[in-house]
């Protein structure tokens, strides 16, 4: 059972990850790969208040927020006007770089990362059993989805999949392509770093790497891009699924690699066979 | 200050009784070693249809995406209704009430014939993030007041029937159709079309010189690159005839066609 | 003074090194557009199949270079003939097609770990080898040979897309389809040509590398497929030629870098000038005027 509401924290988890990320690729057509880094800054930012200052939720919360919107600007704003290509591998320059500072520097713990740190509390009551990690990390996934679905069904919405069908029309209409694209950045970059807030009792920097990004990303493909239901879906689909390889007879050493393995194929066949990912109608979004 | 008093004595001399509302002088733009336009001039009155004719290469989409801020000229003003927007992003300059179609028509093929036209509705409330989020009834009204503007010009460009098709679905005529009712929705004032009347049957180029006369009636003014000669002669108040980035001449369509050096050079080169 | 010659002439391999791959992958690149981070997983098995010949059933080296050859480009060419091509011909962009080249270089990473274990193995052609003193460098047999592979197989790479009909087909592909006919040949077949050669080239590379590292593990290509792009960006992505030179900065600027600051940041520092060259010089600083940026 509290297996059962680990793994549950962990979907909720990924879950908010990959709607904030569907938002970027799927509705804007900006495809990054750095949002492991700026969700690793969230859990950093979080435990290090946590270690140092304060394990207050919201506070940690804010910051973490805040401080992965700046990262996120740091990535985005000189990178935005590259061409597609340019830009995924500026981001994913930007993520290396990020993952290299979580690795190197000594306050954020080098190789061996963070530990020992103290649970959240949340107006004095601390947060420590699993199911109040679940109930957080589920009610994070909560407030993304709900206004994701606000966002997208807006006119900014609108204009949103139309930077990604023409951004060259788009300005010729009057409207101001940059502040879209910055808006969606921030949203998106809010609510990554906020996924990083929770449910922390140690953190290894090796859960940031370029690897995780392209997990994420692997969540919004197979999900299907522009469907946010089917982020949802795709994320929960993606932790289970490896769950299952324990009751099979696999040896445990090689159980990670065929995890990826797993991952690596899901991502090659819905990119080669079926773009609109689980649930999406062939609108060929992805394109 | 010299420029402009020319091009005035132009177009009074011709008869015109308009205002002057774009005035480009003496604007240049090279690539390189090629130049694309040199030491253009020419100005549109409010309430006519202006044609840019030339052959390929001669600069017409050039000047357009110089006027509409695509492109930075090397020299050269352009001032629109007394204000100068040369070196202005796009967006910006059509703030000012200038918009344009695309050869390429630029449609925003994965979204719905209505949503391309609400793309291009100004001034929505719902078009920031932070007021997105926020939501409310003021801005579903809004929204709704907005449809309902995007579908009474659809049912103008007989396209209601659409209303839910991709816009890559539309054919081509109908596509074109739609990137004129984007830019109707914008509210342009200033309307540069890229030629609209390309690919389409006689009927439709009938039918697309029918709006451009409805559009002028309601008080727009048009500046159109055009490869037709006909249709330019029959819909145009004034012709600018551009040759290797150059003017060289420019008048009412019947001095046009009384100019002969112009007719062998242009003739010359497209036939 | 000699431990800066010595960082020079780190420099200098490692420079070779990036360069080899560099040029397989920009060649593949020049012909496709396309991203081939699975280049990475070809460049693994490779190194592998090579390791299996030559250490598991005792073949001698110039089988293990056989099966490194073999293995690589029937990688190649079913990745390119099953996945890009039919992409291609669905009009999916080249950004989708760089993301399942990166599912392909995932499969391919984790599947030499099944097979061959995560442990890194020991690849030696038997033998000791020789090293060479000029002054205060220390340099070995592999190393020269790789220094020496990389600069014939780039001028070689040059002269063909500069002299050779093939070459200078294969170059238009890209941008200029009619030009891409005189061969005679269809697209399709130029870039499967394409595929062939620049794994068959990377295959070649793994195992030289291997056998100057000593040991390979199934991280490697991985590794170096990153760099291999850092290169090809900052040198530029009009050539092959700016490859090969993106890769030898990059080799030097690494090495020459330790000089200052630790080995640990040298990816960090690599990565800050890939985004410097994007940003400020974004065809490269050898390439063609083909801007990255556009609206």
């Amino acid at each position: 059972m509290d297996y059962a509401i680990y793994i549950g924290t962990l979907i909720a988890i990924y879950a908010t990850l990959a709607i904030s990320l569907n938002l970027l690729v799927g509705y804007t057509g900006l495809i990054s790969v750095a949002q492991a880094g700026v969700y690793g800054i969230g859990a950093y930012v979080t435990a290090l208040l946590a270690l140092h200052v304060t394990n207050d939720l919201l506070v940690s919360l804010l910051l973490s927020a805040v401080a992965g919107v700046l990262a996120s600007l740091i990535v985005a704003l000189p990178s935005l006007r590259l061409r597609n290509e340019y830009f995924l591998i500026a981001t994913m320059g930007f993520q290396s770089i990020i993952f290299a500072l979580f690795m190197n520097l000594d306050v954020t713990g080098g190789p061996n990362g963070l530990y020992n740190i103290p649970a959240p509390t949340l107006f004095g009551f601390s947060i420590k059993t699993g199911l109040g990690k679940f109930a957080l990390a589920a009610g994070l996934a909560v407030l993304c989805y709900w206004l994701a679905l606000r966002v997208t069904g807006s006119p900014f919405g609108r204009l949103l999949r139309a930077v990604r069908e023409d951004q060259t029309a788009v300005a010729s209409l009057g409207k101001n392509v940059f502040r879209v694209k910055v808006s969606i950045f921030i949203f998106s970059a809010v609510f990554t770093a906020a996924a990083g807030t929770m449910s922390l009792t140690a953190i290894d920097p090796v859960a940031f790497t370029l690897d995780e990004s392209i997990f994420i990303i692997t969540l919004v493909i197979v999900g299907g891009t522009g469907n946010l239901n089917g982020s949802i879906l795709a994320a929960a689909l993606l932790i289970v699924l490896p769950e299952i390889f324990k009751f099979l007879p696999i040896p445990e050493a090689v159980a990670p690699q065929l995890r990826q393995v797993l991952y690596g194929l899901l991502l090659v066949f819905f990119t080669r066979f079926r773009r609109q990912g689980l649930i999406g109608e062939y609108r060929d979004v992805l394109k | 200050m010299n420029e402009t008093t020319a091009i005035e004595s132009d177009l009074a001399t011709a008869g015109f009784g308009g205002t002057v509302v774009l005035e480009i002088e003496n604007l240049s733009k090279s690539f390189g070693g090629l130049t694309a336009v040199a030491n253009l001039s020419f100005g549109v009155r409010a309430g006519t249809i202006t044609s840019l004719i030339g052959s390929n290469g001669a600069g017409k989409t050039t000047a357009f995406n110089l006027i509409t801020g695509y492109l930075e000229p090397d020299s050269g003003r352009i001032v629109f209704r007394g204000k100068r927007v040369d070196g202005l992003p796009p967006h910006e300059i059509v703030r000012t009430g200038i918009s344009r179609t695309f050869q390429e028509l630029r449609l925003f093929n994965r979204l719905t014939v209505l949503d391309n036209v609400l793309a291009a509705i100004p001034g929505q409330q719902g078009e920031g993030i932070l007021r997105a989020l926020r939501g409310g009834r003021a801005l579903k009204a809004d929204a709704e007041r907005n449809a309902e503007r995007g579908r009474a010009i659809l049912r103008e460009l007989m396209l209601d029937d659409h209303v839910h098709t991709l816009a890559e679905q539309l054919s081509y005529g109908q596509q074109k159709l739609l990137g004129l009712g984007r830019l109707l929705a914008a509210e342009a004032e200033f309307l540069l079309l890229d030629e609209p009347t390309s690919g389409l049957s006689p009927a439709m180029v009938e039918d697309f010189c029918n709006r451009m006369r409805a559009l002028l009636a309601a008080g727009k003014t048009i500046l159109l690159v055009e490869h037709n000669v006909e249709i330019v002669m029959q819909l145009s108040d004034w012709v600018i005839v551009l040759h290797q980035g150059r003017k060289i001449a420019e008048g009412t369509p019947d001095e046009i066609r009384r100019n002969v050096s112009v007719m062998h050079t242009y003739l010359g080169i497209t036939s | 003074m000699s431990v800066f010659a010595q960082f020079a002439v780190s420099g200098i391999i490692a420079g070779s090194v990036y360069a080899l791959i560099a040029l397989g992958f920009a060649l593949i690149f020049t012909a496709s557009r396309v991203f081939h981070f699975a280049h990475g997983g070809v460049y693994t098995l490779s190194a592998f199949a090579g390791y299996t010949a030559l250490v598991t059933f005792q073949l001698g080296t110039p089988a293990a270079f056989g099966a490194a050859i073999l293995v690589a480009v029937v990688l190649g060419t079913l990745i390119n003939a099953l996945l890009y091509e039919p992409m291609r011909e669905k009009g999916v962009s080249s950004f989708v097609m760089m993301i399942c080249s990166f599912g392909v270089l995932i499969i391919m990473i984790n599947v030499t770990a099944m097979i061959w274990g995560s442990n890194p193995l020991v690849l030696s052609q038997g033998g000791l080898s020789t090293v060479y003193r000029f002054g205060p460098i220390y340099i070995t047999d592999a190393q020269l040979q790789i220094i020496g592979f990389a600069i014939t197989l780039g001028v070689a790479l040059w002269v063909f897309f500069q002299r050779f009909k093939l070459g200078i087909a294969i170059r238009a592909l890209g941008n200029d389809s009619e030009l891409a006919l005189i061969v005679g040949m269809p697209a399709r077949m130029l870039r499967h040509i394409s595929f062939a050669v620049g794994s068959a080239l990377v295959g070649i590379s793994a195992l030289m590398i291997g056998f100057n590292v000593g040991i390979i593990d199934y991280n490697m290509g991985s590794d170096i497929i990153l760099m291999a792009v850092v290169a090809m960006i900052i040198g530029g992505l009009g050539n092959v030629g700016a490859a090969a030179g993106g890769g030898f900065m990059l080799g030097m600027i690494q090495n020459l870098a330790l000089w200052k600051i630790e080995s640990k940041w040298q990816m960090a520092l690599s990565f800050s000038v890939l985004i410097l060259v994007l940003l400020f010089r974004p065809s490269g600083l050898f390439g063609d005027k083909r801007p990255a940026v556009g609206l």
